[in-house]
């Protein structure tokens, strides 16, 4: 597919999600977003669960996790960071 | 200055959620402000006409920015905007025949592509199409048979149009016939072109002076 100046790919569009939803685009960038989830279902998608995701972890407290599943996603965690 | 913008169902901003007031009327809605401090980036988004096909969306309307507005590649931005009627030609039936024609300009890209390879009656086929459903018949046939690359690249074109062409999903289908057209020309700036396009038809449509 040609290359079109000011056109984001799926590619980009989710290496820039964090960055959008923080508002953290340049001007220029948050255009170019903007534009591609007009026509892009997927990444409009993907923006709502990520959206979702983060208002679901606002809500969540150490103390609301069973002792198990903290300790799964510690040991995941310390598995990562290796 | 007088601009137009694409809201989601119930007039809701697609990006940021917000409801915007309706008209009462002649009256016009309440102003929408940005946030005090934001950067004309977040201020209040309007539309020219020629920017109309890169922001489609269920609702059209007729807007009011403040002055001054800052006029940008595809968008006017202004501190503060309020709607001021509904373009109601824009519905489901100007969506849907704006959508048949942008995918119906994608099957055509790709029969100029076969003719330019020489493949007269398999373009003959692609422009014969009048529907979404011709056109994703003939795309699916010719991508059986042998074909040079740019040729089944176009044709893969005319069979995701002819598929989001089906719900009405106009942005998706006028973006791929801009980037099919672009394709044709290896030349990005058909895209340009085929988004001009798209805007007369839809000034035309909609009663909006270009």
């Amino acid at each position: 597919m040609i290359q079109v100046p000011g056109e984001l790919s799926c590619k980009e569009m989710v290496e820039l999600m964090n960055d959008y939803l923080e508002g953290r685009l340049s001007p220029a960038e948050l255009s170019d977003f903007e534009r591609h989830l007009v026509f892009c279902d997927g990444c409009a998608e993907y923006l709502r669960q990520l959206r979702q995701l983060g208002t679901a972890v606002r809500r969540l407290h150490e103390e609301d996790l069973p002792e198990s599943t903290r300790d799964t996603l510690l040991e995941a965690f310390r598995k990562w960071k290796r | 200055m007088i601009a137009y913008k694409f809201l989601a169902r119930g007039a809701v901003s697609p990006f940021a959620g917000v409801a915007w007031p309706p008209p009462s009327g002649a009256t016009p809605g309440a102003w929408v402000a940005a946030s005090p401090g934001a950067g004309p980036e977040l201020w209040i988004h309007g539309c020219r006409p020629a920017d109309l096909p890169y922001w489609l969306d269920a609702e059209l309307w007729r807007v009011e920015l403040s002055d001054p507005a800052r006029q940008v590649r595809h968008e006017v931005q202004a501190e503060r905007g309020r709607l001021i009627e509904r373009v109601e030609a824009w519905g489901s039936e100007a969506r849907r025949d704006f959508t048949l024609q942008c995918a119906l300009r994608t099957g055509a890209v790709a029969a100029q592509a076969l003719r330019q390879e020489d493949r007269e009656s398999e373009a003959g086929v692609l422009s014969s199409c009048e529907t979404l459903d011709d056109l994703a018949a003939a795309a699916e046939a010719l991508l059986q048979t042998p074909l040079p690359d740019r040729s089944r690249q176009l044709l893969g074109y005319c069979g995701d149009a002819a598929f989001w062409g089906r719900p009405s999903h106009a942005g998706c289908v006028s973006y791929i016939a801009a980037i099919a057209a672009a394709d044709l020309r290896g030349d990005p700036a058909a895209v340009e072109d085929e988004r001009a396009w798209q805007a007369r038809w839809l000034c035309g449509r909609l009663g909006i002076l270009p």
